[in-house]
């Protein structure tokens, strides 16, 4: 078992494409368990050839179609006229944007790169550091994974059975504290006095008409998820009543869009689709040759550790997702690890939609620690600033989201709640 | 030798996990440990349809797949999914175990290269659902319900007026839980060990077909084996077989019992005419349909075995 | 040498990127379809679902073939950014080819068990199954010949897909 963790982990690092580490940790591990490697074709195939994962692609294609469709020109206009009158109001206005986001995006790498190209320009030019602009985009964007549609959920639910519908209601509170933590820091920095005051925000055309288009935005979520709990539709079909909902807005109301950039759109969505696939179906093969080699055995034995301290074993387990989210990609992170975490979360008597969050959450952070966070890079190529500078100005944030972590394993309610009222 | 045992049920005190149990215990207990056997239940090697694909290639030895998905590998396997059939599980004992049984596990050494070792009782399959109490029928209607995959069962919902929808046995309590679909058919032991119980309200114990598992290994290596090993292989093979038979059609009761009392669901035991009336409505197009997928020959040999055993257990009336 | 390489890996990528887009809207009209059914039509189907999980397998292997001359498939880039510029295009070339092994099992088994599952029917749709099952040694062939051709024909940066940063993980 040693050698396949060790091969996957030399892979990655030294930079293979993590579906092809995934894929050939995992052939390492059907040689040790001396299995013939046809298993290999059968694992990939059967890995993805699954109702759940049907809905990922849709959710990218709708945060593909909203964000080139002029809707994020529309969600900024929002949160900044919201806050144009507060000291620090554009940082609070890049929070704000994010979580309206986070209900058309399940991501945080669309969410740092889309609004980063804009806020980015903007907070430089109103008096932030350009530091501090990239800190608030980078931190703000994990809220998008967080908050329903979300790309984690659909994997999560995918991999232990526990229900989509509920892992996005249970994504709600813990995106609001994610993002409060975030506000948090902004207004210490904003009383002491080191903020700008925003210039006058930019109005798009009348207040009305603001509003409108406001709200037909932010209906998008809760078409989704509300057709899911009343049990209208799966998460999958929600997928595309989603898409076409985006391409109603995008084409029909904001005619942000025609079919060319349709089309471009419809492509992206396909490749990134299919290299999540590759990626799910390569994590297949390898989670299929740990079980083989006895994991679950001895993830079973570490779980007797923690046997009446649910706390203990929920705070182990966000310093451990916090170190394999720094060097592992997310989704990988969650198809190996979730389904042998799951077991031991239930064993315990903890909530799975509390340890689903708290696991969301600290890979999340993964995606804006060094050495491999992917929105680090994405802010850095965007913003064209160097690492040391924006780390600096990041590391308040950081910490403030390590409170919210500790307060989402000490309050299972702030997970628990919603799902549980809306959906028992 | 270590060899892998591959299930769909997890861990516990259910009737498929105690049979492979026995046979893990008998082999290893006969062998003087020459051959351990190693458990994977839960689906932890992937699917039935996987498993099987696995045992074909050799990179499992043994596993228990249902009828469902033994039908794709050998279409005839359909030929048991006549519905109301078998009136009782010691009827379907004795055809599995008779000249009927036999002649087609030679049959599925010879089609599929795989070693059938035996035939046990997954059990009587019934519909559950979220959406109302069935009764009758007509009941039915409009509902989503995931079959086995295979052609068969989904001819059967079909002649019933709902939709069927074929999703692998692995997946079936995301399914329901997710609302892909309203409802599936399954065993009382079943939807209990498989958790489908906890997600679905109503139970209606109509019975409309005997399911069956089959005890099959990789042929490769069941021949590498000395015939002594081969012999215990084959004995442990029937004790899991039995272990399963007993245990499963003591479930019909024991399981629907918990799935009312600890998961609350509603359930309702069909009468002698409530399943006449099932009967009527599907036996004939399902068979029909089964005549013409695997061939008349084959389904008139097992309606004569049944009447055969029949008469042989009861006297002739 | 350099120049043919480079003009058959775009129009390999741009193929197999046009076909994973049509699979794509194909697979989004199926699901609509299936809504629609259901609440205008009172119809269920019992196959769409199927028929877009297979779809599905196929467009995971060719846009994944569009994403390696796209580079878009998630990677560290930690050796790349170490060396010298001169040599990152090798280096990128080397761990590609390491991941070019694991195409390499994928077709050497993959047409085996396409041919294996011949004989069966998708339950659903009726398909046969080879036809889903042939997306493994057909898209791992084409993985390889894609990862060859930029071996030859370089790494540049300008393959990539302009705003190609949202991803979703
Ligand atoms: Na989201
Ligand atoms: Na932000």
């Amino acid at each position: 078992m040693i050698w396949v963790a060790l091969s996957g982990l030399v892979l990655l690092l030294i930079g293979v494409p993590v579906a092809f580490s995934l894929g050939l940790a995992g052939l390492v591990g059907v040689l040790l368990a001396d299995i013939p490697l046809s298993i290999v074709t059968t694992r990939l195939f059967t890995g993805v050839d699954s109702f759940v994962f049907l809905a990922v692609p849709f959710y990218i294609l709708a945060a593909e179609i909203m964000s080139q469709g002029g809707i994020t020109t529309r969600l900024i206009a929002i949160a900044s006229n919201a806050t144009r009158k507060m000291r620090g109001g554009t940082a609070y206005a890049n929070i704000g944007t994010s979580v309206l986001f986070a209900g058309i995006s399940g991501s945080a790498v669309a969410d740092a790169a889309a609004l980063g190209r804009v806020f980015m320009q903007e907070m430089p030019k109103e008096g932030y550091s350009r530091p501090y602009a990239a800190a608030v985009t980078v931190a703000s964007s994990i809220i998008g994974p967080i908050i329903p549609p979300s790309g984690l959920a659909i994997l999560i639910g995918a991999v232990t059975g526990v229900s989509i519908i509920d892992l996005f209601l249970a994504g709600v509170g813990p995106g609001i504290l994610l993002g409060s933590a975030c506000a948090a820091i902004v207004f210490f920095d904003a009383v002491r006095g080191r903020l700008p005051r925003p210039r006058v925000a930019d109005h798009h055309g009348p207040r009305w008409r603001m509003l409108v288009e406001g709200v037909a935005v932010a209906t998008l979520p809760l078409i989704i998820v509300g057709g899911m709990v009343m049990g209208a539709y799966t998460a999958t079909e929600g997928g595309g009543i989603a898409v076409a909902y985006a391409i109603f807005l995008s084409v029909v109301v904001f005619r942000k869009m025609d079919m060319a950039g349709l089309w471009q759109a419809f492509m992206r969505a396909a490749r990134t689709s299919a290299t999540i696939y590759l990626l799910v179906a390569a994590a297949t093969i390898l989670s299929y040759a740990l079980n083989l080699l006895g994991i679950s055995g001895f993830v079973r034995e570490a779980a007797l550790i923690f046997q009446d301290q649910p706390l203990f074993f929920l705070l182990a387990l966000s310093v451990l997702m916090l170190i394999l989210g720094t060097f592992l990609d997310i989704g990988a992170a969650i198809l190996i690890f979730m389904p042998l975490v799951m077991p031991a979360v239930i064993t315990l008597g903890i909530d799975p939609l509390q340890a689903s969050m708290i696991v969301m959450v600290t890979l999340a952070i993964g995606l804006v620690t060094p050495p491999v966070g992917v929105v680090l890079f994405v802010i850095m190529r965007v913003g064209s600033i160097g690492m040391i500078p924006l780390l600096r100005a990041l590391l308040p944030f950081l910490i403030a989201q390590l409170v919210a972590v500790v307060i989402l394993c000490l309050v299972p309610e702030i997970s628990t709640w919603l799902p549980q009222t809306l959906n028992p | 030798d270590e060899i892998k045992f591959g299930i769909g049920v997890a861990e516990g005190d259910y009737p498929e996990y105690n049979a492979v149990l026995r046979f893990k215990e008998y082999v290893e207990f006969k062998t003087n440990g020459d051959i351990t056997v190693r458990l994977f239940p839960g689906n932890q090697l992937g699917g039935e349809r996987e498993m099987l694909e696995q045992v074909q290639q050799g990179s499992l030895e043994l596993t228990l797949p249902a009828d469902g998905a033994m039908a794709g590998f050998y279409p005839p396997m359909q030929v048991w999914s006549v519905p109301y059939i078998f009136e009782s599980a010691p009827i379907a004992w004795e055809v599995m175990n008779g000249p009927f049984g036999d002649a087609m596990r030679e049959d599925i050494l010879e089609q599929t290269g795989m070693r059938a070792l035996a035939f046990s009782q997954n059990g009587f399959r019934s519909f559950t659902n979220n959406v109302r109490p069935i009764v009758n029928p007509d009941d039915m209607a409009g509902l989503k319900i995931r079959t086995m995959e295979s052609p068969v069962y989904m001819e059967m919902v079909k002649s019933l007026g709902a939709t069927a929808v074929p999703i692998s046995g692995a997946e079936v309590v995301m399914a329901l839980r997710q609302g892909v679909v309203d409802g599936q058919e399954n065993p009382p032991a079943v939807v209990y060990s498989g958790g489908a119980g906890e997600v679905q309200k109503y139970y209606t114990l109509n019975e409309h077909t005997f399911g069956l598992h089959v005890v099959i290994a990789n042929n490769d290596w069941f021949e590498s084996l000395s015939p002594g090993h081969q012999q215990i292989i084959q004995d442990a093979a029937k004790l899991a077989a039995w272990t399963e038979n007993l245990q499963k059609t003591e479930g019909d009761w024991l399981y629907s019992r918990q799935l009312e009392e600890e998961l609350g669901m509603e359930i309702h035991v069909s009468t002698p005419e409530e399943k006449a009336a099932f009967r009527d409505v599907v036996q004939e197009p399902v068979l029909q349909f089964i005549r013409s997928n695997v061939g008349d020959e084959l389904v008139d040999e097992l309606l004569n075995e049944v009447e055969t055993v029949k008469s042989r257990m009861y006297g002739s009336q | 040498m350099q120049a043919f390489a480079k003009r058959a890996a775009f129009l390999l990528a741009r193929t197999t990127e046009i076909l994973a887009t049509l699979l794509l809207i194909t697979v989004t009209a199926l699901n609509l379809t299936q809504v629609v059914g259901r609440y205008a039509f009172s119809i269920g189907f019992s196959w769409t679902e199927e028929l877009m999980r297979y779809l599905m397998i196929w467009l995971m292997m060719l846009g994944s073939v569009a994403a390696i001359y796209r580079i878009e498939h998630m990677g560290v880039e930690t050796l790349e950014s170490m060396v010298a510029p001169r040599y990152a295009a090798l280096v990128r070339s080397a761990l590609y080819s390491l991941g070019a092994i694991f195409c390499l099992v994928v077709l050497i088994y993959g047409w085996p068990l396409a041919l294996r599952n011949a004989g069966q029917v998708a339950p659903a749709s009726g398909i046969p199954m080879i036809y889903p099952y042939l997306a493994l040694p057909v898209g791992s062939a084409l993985l390889l010949i894609q990862i060859g051709l930029s071996w030859f024909g370089g790494w540049d940066e300008h393959r990539k897909s302009p705003a190609a940063d949202g991803e979703v993980t």
